[in-house]
């Protein structure tokens, strides 16, 4: 009991490339931004659909009803109409549970599907952790729930980025984390590659003003028609997935060829 | 404009029993047979009959149970889950649709039964689907056999001694040899029947010799059942097996139901049972869920539609392995830790070192083992060099990725554990028997006592391997270089704390002593109520207190200062060689955590006070913002420093308390946010 399957990277050479980056890796953010372009690179063809996995959708949409259903009357009465399992109180374990209950799948890839769950839940409890002013609580009644004050452009951004940042990370070591324990010569660097890889992905997605600009340019167009529907349409969820994606790869290349 | 990126899924038909037509399997078609049909040769081989002492009267629902179990698990072992390096793990959630012959079609085609299946299915295995089509059997291919030998039906089984008996299930491992140990020693007058898979000679090896031991030791109270299901002329095509616990647990089950038995023990420690994955790609039941609280909860809410009242006891699933170690020191059984086997590897068997040392289970075993310490002198049971030799690719991997789990993997807080795994802790909190509040807490805290004792483990290590004997990439190597890393961390921590957190007091009569600290390019910073009032004040590394090197004074050398915000600067370099960057409090958060260092009623000799403490509240104070903790402050340490989990400064500490018994009347222990202080220095000039 307890068995782990640990997978491999193929042996073919663009891998094989990565695996000797990783050997040689010093602790720069070049390196990391290198190795992180160019595992991009060899996953291009699964990466560039990710905008229109259902699960990557789903899981955009479902923020976007969360955001949304803060305008109305009754919030919980709204979300649960819409899929959701959120109980009274819209505490965190609910909206965590009505996220995997929102974004099961039959038929798209259960590995995008569990990336995509796990960035929107971890989006779900930072934006909590972000806005309570009080002891966090995973569930029990808060009469001021964050929850009700995402009726706003800044809030879907805030937690759209952090959703986006989780999955690029969680895809990155999906593969990388493969081979990095049993690559990298010391725990030193080990220890130091796990964590600049994570700051590095947020760094590109909280400070490079053209993915901000995407994610505001999609609130605030989403915001001027909501009157008409209420959540975006999965072809605007897909092209903003599209364009945000395409934009972090971009930012990756322009650090690993230390611009 | 959804387009779906996913190929079209692809599945397995896995046809069984009288309804098959040939005893061919392919990617697409499996067929099962347990018993000949016409001409059709039975391809697997399954030994349930043998504890069944009058099938006559053995429900037919339970004689399908074992039959489904059984087509399940040699299913299973059919189906491949594609190659390891495959790259996007396509095949491994497969989708099977089985056709199955049951005698009670009533009770199998019910939507509760097979819904319920499917899910118990669907989360052990991480497969995509389970789909299950019941058709009337037109034979009963158990009832309708000659039968073998009985379980309990020997001269001295009655139904007295069969009240006293009681089931758990038996792997032949560590933690099911302390759980029978444990329940022979708390219950003297009471019997077990151990339910054991033999999957290979090697276990069977394994368990039967125990057995013997214990059979021994406890006055013949054990009454043993294994079972046997494997493939007549037929190869496996997937050995991950992660339908193990359904074919064990029926067995256990029909078992019970035999003889009345209301439940069945599963003995395994909870770290083993949520298995957490120890890296991102091991997903979706790569790291199995054979025990884990959910598969056990969707097992029981099956066995339920059986019997209302049935129930599967795991009583370990709050311990950790080392606590699992101690079972044997406590009942004075260490003897028997050699006897037990936990090694899943098949390749590097050896006969008198049964365990290969690299697979995560032996990984595991070594770790608890060395942290009760015992491994020396009770579990000499590794492959003899492994400690020394270079580790192939994989165990480096494996221990690597352990030793990084137990400490950054975890996380700090209930709350950074609960962003690092999600949707695997909704998965235990929604099956563990608490509210989800306390199971979490309760689950962050088996997972603290994990990494303590991965620690525990790592020093004795340390302590007894051979340096000298040890080769670049080996398990020893791996380890010191975590506990040199650890050093160096605390090193430096110590040194910053040494050379740039200072004691500050004046020495006048009514002496008023406090804290303060270096911040990089601006000087000394601390609080302008403790220095606000114009004396003179003496700075002191605490180390060599009550030397002082510097004096600060209002008049002498202040740069600025803010009564709201509480802080006061002051023109002094100090010539720190080691000193704390600065952080970013924006980036704070309720629950994050955070450790003040400040100097509290210090006398001479005192080391520095350090409260590692949770942010709990965002308030005011005075004015001025300010972040609560959890744990008290006290007076003295106003002026102290406050970092992050990456010891970059975020704060200075603010409130505080003269004595604990003054808690409840002032409870808004905390700091001021150091982005506000540089701000309002920078404004003023500072």
């Amino acid at each position: 009991m307890g068995h782990e399957r640990i997978g491999f990277l193929p042996k073919t050479k663009q891998w094989q490339t990565i695996v000797h980056e990783l050997e040689k890796y010093s602790g720069n953010s070049e390196d990391i931004s290198k190795i992180a372009e160019n595992t991009l690179y060899c996953i291009r063809s699964s990466y560039n659909n990710i905008s229109y996995d259902e699960s990557m959708i789903n899981a955009v949409r479902f923020l976007t009803t969360l955001c949304f259903s803060a305008s109305k009357d009754s919030q919980v009465e709204y979300l649960n109409q819409k899929g959701f399992c959120a109980d009274s109180d819209l505490s965190l374990f609910s909206l965590m549970k009505s996220a995997e209950k929102y974004l099961a799948t039959s038929s798209a890839s259960l590995e995008t599907n569990k990336m995509a769950k796990d960035a929107l839940m971890q989006a779900l409890v930072t934006y909590k952790q972000s806005h309570e002013s009080e002891q966090l609580q995973f569930e029990g009644f808060k009469s001021d729930s964050v929850w009700s004050k995402t009726a706003t452009g800044a809030a879907f951004c805030e937690m759209a980025r952090s959703f986006v940042a989780s999955f690029t990370d969680k895809q990155l070591r999906y593969y990388l984390d493969r081979i990095a324990a049993g690559t990298l010569c010391n725990y030193t660097q080990l220890v130091s590659f796990t964590k600049e890889l994570t700051a590095q992905t947020n760094a590109i997605t909280s400070h490079t003003s053209e993915v901000s600009k995407i994610m505001q340019s999609f609130a605030a167009g989403w915001y001027n028609k909501y009157s008409i529907r209420s959540v975006p349409l999965d072809g605007d969820i897909s092209h903003f997935l599209s364009m945000t994606f395409g934009k972090i790869r971009e930012e990756f290349r322009r650090e690993a060829d230390g611009q | 404009m959804s387009v779906s990126v996913n190929n079209e899924l692809k599945i397995t038909k896995v046809i069984c029993g009288e309804l098959c037509q040939s005893n061919f399997c392919t990617s697409e078609i499996v067929n099962l047979l347990n018993n000949d049909n016409g001409e059709i040769a039975a391809n697997v081989s399954t030994k349930f009959d043998k504890f069944v002492d009058r099938p006559q009267e053995l429900p037919d629902k339970i004689v399908d149970l074992l039959q489904i179990a059984a087509y399940v698990f040699c299913a299973d072992r059919s189906a491949y889950r594609g190659a390891r390096d495959s790259l996007s793990n396509k095949s491994w959630g497969r989708s099977m649709y089985f056709e199955i012959p049951v005698n009670d079609i009533s009770f199998w085609s019910s939507d509760e039964v097979i819904h319920t299946l499917e899910n118990a299915l669907g989360f052990m295995t991480g497969d995509r689907q389970y789909h299950f089509t019941f058709i009337k059997a037109n034979k009963n291919n158990i009832k309708d056999c000659e039968y073998q030998l009985s379980l309990f039906s020997n001269a001295t089984t009655s139904i007295d001694v069969v009240d006293k008996v009681d089931v758990m299930l038996f792997s032949g491992g560590l933690d099911s040899l302390a759980g029978i140990i444990e329940r022979l020693n708390q219950f003297p007058d009471r019997k077990l029947c151990l339910v054991s898979h033999m999957s290979n000679n090697r276990t069977k090896k394994t368990q039967k010799a125990l057995i013997a031991e214990l059979q021994k030791k406890y006055n013949n109270r054990i009454l043993p059942y294994f079972f046997e299901c494997r493939f007549k002329k037929l190869d496996s095509r997937e050995e991950s097996q992660r339908t193990r616990m359904f074919l064990f647990s029926a067995i256990a089950f029909a078992i019970c139901s035999c003889y009345n038995k209301s439940g069945f023990f599963i003995y395994e420690n909870g770290i083993t049972s949520i298995n957490l994955p120890k890296q991102t790609d091991v997903m979706n039941a790569r790291a199995s869920r054979t025990t884990h609280p959910k598969t056990i909860g969707l097992l029981h809410e099956f066995y339920k539609i059986f019997d209302a009242n049935f129930k599967i006891a795991t009583p370990y699933f709050k311990l950790t392995k080392e606590e699992i170690v101690d079972v044997f020191k406590t009942y004075g059984e260490e003897v028997l830790i050699q006897s037990s086997v936990s090694c899943s590897s098949t390749r590097n068997y050896h006969d008198i070192f049964p365990h290969c040392g690299c697979c995560s289970q032996c990984i595991d075993r070594r770790f608890a083992m060395y942290a009760t310490g015992l491994a020396e002198d009770f579990d000499n049971t590794f492959a003899v060099k492994v400690p020394y030799d270079k580790l192939n690719k994989e165990a480096n991997q494996r221990v690597s990725s352990t030793l990084l789990f137990a400490s950054n993997g975890i996380g700090e807080t209930k709350y950074d554990f609960l962003k690092n795994y999600p949707t695997e802790l909704l998965d235990v909190i929604s099956y563990w028997p608490n509210s989800p509040e306390n199971s979490l807490d309760e689950i962050f805290q088996l997972y603290c006592k994990y990494k303590d004792s991965i620690q525990r483990a790592a020093k004795a290590m340390q302590a007894s391997f051979n340096s000298t004997s040890s080769q670049e990439g080996s398990f020893f190597d791996r380890i010191s270089q975590k506990l040199d890393y650890e050093k160096c961390e605390q090193d430096e921590f110590e040194q910053c704390v040494e050379s740039s957190v200072y004691v500050i007091e004046n020495k006048g009569n009514e002496m008023r002593q406090g804290s303060g600290f270096y911040l990089v390019d601006y000087g000394v910073l601390t609080s302008q109520h403790l220095t606000g009032n114009g004396d003179f004040y003496y700075i002191s590394n605490y180390n060599e207190y009550p030397a002082s090197f510097e004096t600060i004074s209002n008049d002498l050398n202040e740069i600025c200062e803010d009564d709201v915000l509480d802080y006061a600067l002051y023109d002094q370099y100090c010539n720190c060689t080691h000193y704390f960057r600065i952080g970013d409090s924006d980036t704070l958060k309720i629950g994050d955590q955070v450790k003040l260092i400040g100097f509290p009623n210090f006398i001479k000799g005192d080391s520095y006070d350090l409260r590692c403490t949770e942010i709990c509240k965002k308030t005011n104070l005075f004015g001025a913002p300010l972040f609560a903790v959890t744990y008290n402050v006290f007076h003295g340490a106003s002026g102290g420093i406050v970092l992050d989990k990456d010891n970059r400064i975020v704060g200075i500490i603010r409130a505080g308390i003269e004595t604990a018994a003054e808690s409840d009347s002032f409870d808004k222990p905390g700091f001021v946010p150091i982005n506000l202080v540089i701000s309002d220095i920078d404004k003023k000039g500072g």
